[in-house]
Parts: C-alpha cells; structure tokens; sequence
C-alpha cells in the first residue's frame, strides 16, 4: 500500500517536472485554487473591470440608464482639467513625501531598537499604537488637539516661546503639512513593525565580521545592513506607496481636500467627481489613471529594485 | 327561546348572517382606520437632534395604525452615498429620505422622489399652517410643486453680545474712534454692512473676535459667500441660467467679504458645521451667526453658561448702496421625500401627516429636540415657559424666515456650481485673487457649468 503510494507521488512529481498533468491533477487544483480565484474575480477583478469599461461612458450616477459611449473622451478631458491635474500633483507630493518621511523613520526605530535592552517589549508595543488606531479617530484628535488653530497644543506650545502659530489646517501649505504629519505618524509604525521583523533574522555572524573588519556603526548599517534588506525595503516601498496614493480619510477628515482645493487628492478627486458630482464615468478614469499610474511606479521601482538581487540568487 | 326554536333552521342561519354581517362590517371599519396596517416603512436621515426627537413616537404610531417605521440614522455623506445606490439600483428600500436643498434639484431631475402636491390635496392637508419658508423650502420646478414633507425651516440668525454693545464703556470708545453711537441691531433698524465691519473691528482685539462664521468645504464656503453676494444686489446666475457674477455687486460682496475676514478666527476657512460655537460659549466673540438652535442655545445656561443670557438676536446687514433694505440669509433645513419607488407611499404620507401636522405632537416633538414647522408650535407658551429666552428669538427668527432668507440656487448641478463659489472665495480669503479677479473667474465656470444645463 505505501509502496503504492509513493510510486503515485513519484508518477505525479515525474508529471508535473515534464508538464504533463494528468485530469485528476486538474481537478485537484481547482478545487483548491478555485474558491480563492472566484473569490478574487468577485471583490477585484470585476469591479475592477467594470471601473474601465464605465470609464468609457459618458455616465452620470444619479442617471445610469443614460449613458453614452465615449471612447477616450473623458481620458482626453481629464489631461485638460485643471482640478484633476491639481489633485495629481499634491497625490504626487503627498505620496513621495510621506513614503520617504515613513521609510526613514521606521527605519531608524527599527535600528535603534535592534539591541536588546530593558523594556523592550513595551516600547514596541507603544510604537505601534498608531497603526491599530481608527484613522478618523486619530484625525480628529490631531485636528482639534493638536493643529486647532486658538486652542491647539502646537500652537500653545510656539506661544510659549513667542511664536504667533498659524490656523494650520486653514492655510496653505501648513494644511498640506498637517495630513502628511498625521499620515506620517500613522504608517511610521507599519514600516517600524517590518523592518524590525526583518532585523531580527538579520545574520549577526556579518555584522560581526564586518565590525572586525573596522566597519563603525553607521558603516555596517550603510554598507552591510540596508543592502541585504533591500528586497525588504523595496517591498515595504510598494506597499507604502499603493496605500499613500489612495489615501482617503485622513484627508477627508483633517482638510476636505481644502483650503482652495491645496489638498485635493486624487481619490477625493475621484469621490467628488463621481459621488458628489454624478460624473460616474469621468470620476472613474480619474480613478483608473492613478491606477495605471501607481501600477506602472511599482512596477519600475521592483523592476530597478530587486534587479541585483535576482541576478545575485539566480532565481529569475 | 327554547333550544328546539333555536335549532330551527331559519333562526340558525339568520343567527350566522347576523354575526357574519357584524365582523364583516367591524373588519371593514377596522380596515378603514388602519388601511395600511403591516405597511413597513424604511426612513434615511441624518443622525441628529432633530430625527432622535422623533423615535419616541414610532410605537405609538405603529400601536395606532399598524404600520411599523424603521429609521436609519447617518452622517451625512454616509447616508447620502447609500442613498444614490439605493435611488440608482431603484431598490425602493428607501420610503422617506432626508431631502437637502443642496441636492434637491439633481434626485427630482432623475425622477428618484415623488412630487406631494397629490398627497397633500388627498389628504386634505391645508399648507398654510406650516411656516411657509417650510413648504417654500421644499418646492421645486416652474410649477412650484412641493416635493418634501416640511421638517426643518431654519437660517442664520445673527448674534451678537448684547451685554458688550451696551456697556457705556464700550459705547463712548466706539463713539470716541469712529464718531457715531455703536449700532444696536434690531428687525426694524438693521446695522449696514459698513458699520458692522467697523463694529467687528472695534470689538477684534487679544481676546476676542468682533465676527466668526464657518467657511469650510464647499458647503460652508458657498453658504459664507452666497449671502453677501445676495447682500449687495447679487447673483450667481439669471433666470435663463446664464452666469451673473462677473459685476461690480458681486465685487464689492468679495471685497467686503475680504475685509470682514481680518477680523474672524485664522481658522475659520478650515470650520465646518458648529465650529465657532466653542468659542461664542466661551464668550471670545463678539457677533457671529449660526442656525436656529444655535442661536437658542446660546442663551441656555446649560449650553452656554459664560454667555447665556447676553446673546441678542439680529437680522443680517445690509448694503445701503445695493438699493434692498435687507441684508440676507440662506434658507436651510430641508424636508422628508418620499422616494418615487416606495413600495407605501400613502403610508409613508400617513405617517408624516401623524407626526409632524398634528399640534400636539409637533410640539411635543419640538420640546424634546425637534424641529418647529407648523405655525402654532411658534406660538405655544410652553415654548418660552421651557426657554424663556424664545420670547426674544422668535420675533427675529420669523422675521428673517419671512424676509430675509432665500432659497439657494437650486439646479441639477447646483454641488459643482457651489464647490466653484467656494474655492473662489477661498482663494480670496488666501490673497490669491483679488476680488475683481474673483468674480470674473468665477463668472467664466460657472457660465460654463450652466451651459450643460441650458
């Protein structure tokens, strides 16, 4: 019986190497992978699908049945509309802003926390309290205890030392400042948890080696430790990046995307254009252009990213 | 009679006609008094004072009619967006829904909520005894139908420190820097919009601000800019939907506009809905305005202790030069539709008619949070007997609800047309346009937003 069994598994194995698999193979497989590839189609793929093709229609939400197909049309609007190339560009500025600010800070908690030392435990624990927070909760309270303009903590504190501070969330570019602060302070713990994890089982043996060699500290970081997490980093990149470029609710809470629009970002772009304005179809384009956008960056930022480390362990 | 008379077979069946005739015609009465009975009807408002004052009611309505009243109760975008999916999908799973003005004319343009004015003359319903800023809310189109039940007539009434503007002090320093008395405002003698930038002036120093509103989002940006523009003689667009902004009233509302925001709160460009109300309790202002409840509020001293008491009540300024004799104030509020595909309209009209056009429990519901719709509720003495102060704010509420207030412009794109106002005014404010700049700007996109519509 077991002898059986094993010249069955080998039969498979010799299958699968060659290519060959047989219909029981197949039927295997999807009923494994099919429940999570439907699922998958259901929560992504269509609605996903359905975001371009309503993208090409001249389609207003609060009138669906009357829609016109328009080809290209609202892509060719969009590259003409002032508003939506505003929103692009501060998406732009909050993203690379926010991304770098996050990247270096979680970084730097992650080495410095790297040595054993009393209480450990608890710091990460504490350093972590901003990511399992609500965002809207968290907004509101940076909002109205630390950037209100009359009787906000940060303004109480310049008045101490003689400085008149501004009515951030009101004025540009202040009230850029603040969502990045909050957003800042918001993800820092995410890339913080990561890069921890990733120290973790970093090989003590090349640091040591690389400490005998007469590397300083900032030498094996620079040298030794960023290096070998590069796959690490450009990974937590991508996904920093795929969350900043869609960030919603911060904005929306602290600023509304105003004063004058200086905060309106792409996916309030998109909310105002198809929710607020009935523009479906045009606030879909906006939606899928970030898309491509955000997909095309990540692309190239994996492709450049990991492409030493491919060609170093061959698995390409 | 005998059991063998009753056995008779006459007697029997007259007996059973008799009895079946009886339940027959109690079952119809029945029926008559609770023709909607099993009806369930599904509310979308918002989540607020006004619609929690009215919970307390739907078992006594159900107990009455049989019909069972579901409210679902949201913040206002969460509410509107399900809204749009429900209205979209036209699931009809939404009876009655809050209707704002603000995106009125875009649910009637698509056909998602039911014209009234059927209802009303079915039901009898005389309109007259609802304020008529109520009703007047509510109407829409060139026939003027009414297309939601009256729920909340409401608008900025002004406030300003009565207490400050009569001290004998403040008044010879005003006197003695501007050389004429401080205005007091009242209905009859209204301040002009040049003295109420000198009183905001004099009154701005370390610890106060001589005015305050909220100018946040596109909602409070446009519901700061739209008065003034009115104020001066302005409008947005004419009748043929042509843009009407690129003139020289709607210039000088800018300008004014700019000048009066030296003397507001830096953070005032950023408030939304209730944010100066902190700092009116805390008495660092010297006039602002707020909606209804505001203003009541302000006088309680369980709401505003440091204040209560010195608010007094005024219409808006207005412009000498503009040739009005007013200034004004937007309409606000809104009213409770009933969606084109419910499924109960007439039980859905029956229940708005048992709440709120019946005096007794309008005003039971107006004492306990609600809002005031119907004429007599103004008028009932229970109301100053619960807030004495209502003495003073009712004659100056009706008297901007009668005269001054104006309904806001109301076309289908209406929300981009106010999203263009309030970045204008904005970018003003910043320093970013002058207010000739401002009004041409403006003038151009909106002409242009109107010509989809034209």
């Amino acid at each position: 019986m077991a002898s059986r069994d094993r010249s069955e598994q080998r039969d498979r194995a010799a299958r699968v190497t060659h290519g060959t698999r047989s219909a029981s193979d197949w039927r295997a497989a999807a009923t494994f992978i099919g429940p999570a590839l439907v699922a998958l189609a259901l929560v992504a793929v269509l609605p996903t699908v359905w975001a371009i093709v309503s993208s090409l229609f001249d389609w207003h939400f609060h009138r669906p049945h009357l829609r016109t197909f328009v080809w290209f049309d609202n892509y060719r609007r969009l590259f003409g509309d002032s508003r939506f190339l505003n929103a692009a560009w501060i998406t732009f500025i909050y993203t690379s802003v926010s991304v770098m600010a996050t990247m270096v800070l979680g970084t730097l908690l992650a080495l410095l926390t790297k040595a054993p030392f009393p209480g450990k435990s608890v710091v990460r624990a504490l350093l972590t309290i901003p990511m399992i927070m609500t965002p809207v909760v968290s907004t509101l309270v940076w909002k109205t205890f630390f950037f209100e303009a009359d009787v906000g903590l940060i303004n109480w504190l310049l008045s101490l030392v003689g400085v008149d501070g501004p009515a951030w969330v009101a004025r540009s570019p202040s009230a850029l400042f603040t969502i990045l602060v909050v957003n800042i302070w918001f993800m820092t713990p995410f890339v913080y948890l990561v890069m921890d994890a990733a120290l973790d089982g970093f090989p003590q043996e090349v640091l040591d080696a690389a400490h005998i060699d007469g590397a300083n500290y900032w030498q094996r970081v620079h040298h030794v430790i960023l290096p070998m997490l590069r796959a690490t980093i450009v990974f937590t990149v991508i996904f920093r990046i795929t969350i900043d470029a869609r960030m919603f609710e911060i904005i929306h809470v602290m600023t509304g995307g105003g004063p004058a629009r200086d905060t309106e970002v792409l996916t309030l772009w998109v909310y105002n254009a198809a929710l607020r304005n009935f523009h479906l179809g045009y606030g879909n384009a906006g939606g899928v252009v970030l898309m491509v956008a955000v997909g095309l960056l990540c692309f190239a930022i994996m492709l450049v990213g990991l492409r030493g480390i491919y060609q170093r362990t061959g698995t390409s | 009679m005998d059991r063998r008379t009753f056995a008779r077979p006459t007697t029997w069946r007259v007996t059973l006609l008799v009895a079946l005739t009886l339940s027959l015609a109690s079952g119809l009465a029945l029926a008559q008094d609770r023709p909607h009975e099993g009806a369930v009807i599904t509310i979308g408002d918002l989540a607020r004072g006004i619609s929690d004052a009215y919970l307390p009611f739907l078992d006594e309505f159900q107990a009455e009619t049989g019909i069972v009243v579901d409210v679902e109760q949201l913040s206002f975008d969460a509410l509107f967006d399900k809204m749009m999916l429900e209205f979209a999908a036209r699931t009809g799973y939404y009876d009655i829904v809050y209707l704002s003005p603000g995106f009125m004319a875009t649910l009637i343009d698509a056909g998602y909520v039911r014209q009234l004015d059927d209802l009303f003359e079915e039901s009898g319903l005389d309109t007259d005894q609802f304020l008529a800023a109520a009703i007047d809310i509510n109407r829409y189109g060139p026939e003027d139908a009414i297309w939601a039940f009256p729920y909340l007539a409401d608008t900025s009434v002004f406030l300003y420190r009565r207490d400050l503007f009569e001290d004998p002090d403040e008044r010879a320093a005003f006197l003695d820097r501007y050389g004429y008395e401080l205005p007091i405002p009242t209905v009859d003698d209204p301040m002009t919009t040049d003295e109420f930038l000198d009183v905001a002036e004099f009154f701005t120093r370390d610890d106060m601000y001589g005015f305050a509103y909220p100018q946040g989002g596109t909602a409070y940006g446009n519901l700061h800019i739209l008065p003034w523009i009115w104020t001066f003689g302005g409008e947005y667009y004419d009748a043929d939907l042509h843009a009407t902004l690129d003139d020289p009233r709607v210039v000088e509302a800018f300008d004014f506009a700019a000048q009066l925001q030296a003397f507001q709160p830096d953070g005032t460009l950023a408030w939304d809905y209730g944010d100066h109300i902190p700092m009116l309790c805390d008495g660092r202002l010297a006039m602002t305005a707020g909606w209804f409840h505001i203003g009541l509020d302000a006088n309680d001293p369980e709401s505003c202790p440091a204040v209560a008491g010195d608010i007094g009540y005024a219409p808006p300024p207005y412009a000498p030069g503009s040739g009005l004799d007013h200034g004004f104030t937007v309409l606000g509020g809104g009213g409770l539709a009933i969606t084109a595909d419910s499924a109960n309209p007439e039980a859905a009209f029956e229940f708005l008619t048992w709440l709120f056009a019946n005096e007794e429990r309008a005003l039971e519901w107006y004492l306990t949070g609600g809002a005031a719709t119907l004429s007599v509720v103004y008028d009932a003495p229970e109301v100053v007997e619960t807030w004495p102060w209502a003495a003073d704010f009712f004659p100056v509420a009706n008297h901007l609800l009668a005269n001054t207030t104006k309904q806001r412009p109301t076309v289908p794109n209406s929300n981009e047309i106010f999203e263009v106002m309030a970045e204008t005014w904005h970018n003003v404010a910043l320093g970013r346009l002058t207010p000739e700049e401002a009004a041409a700007q403006a003038h151009q996109r909106v002409d242009d937003l109107l010509q989809a519509i034209r």
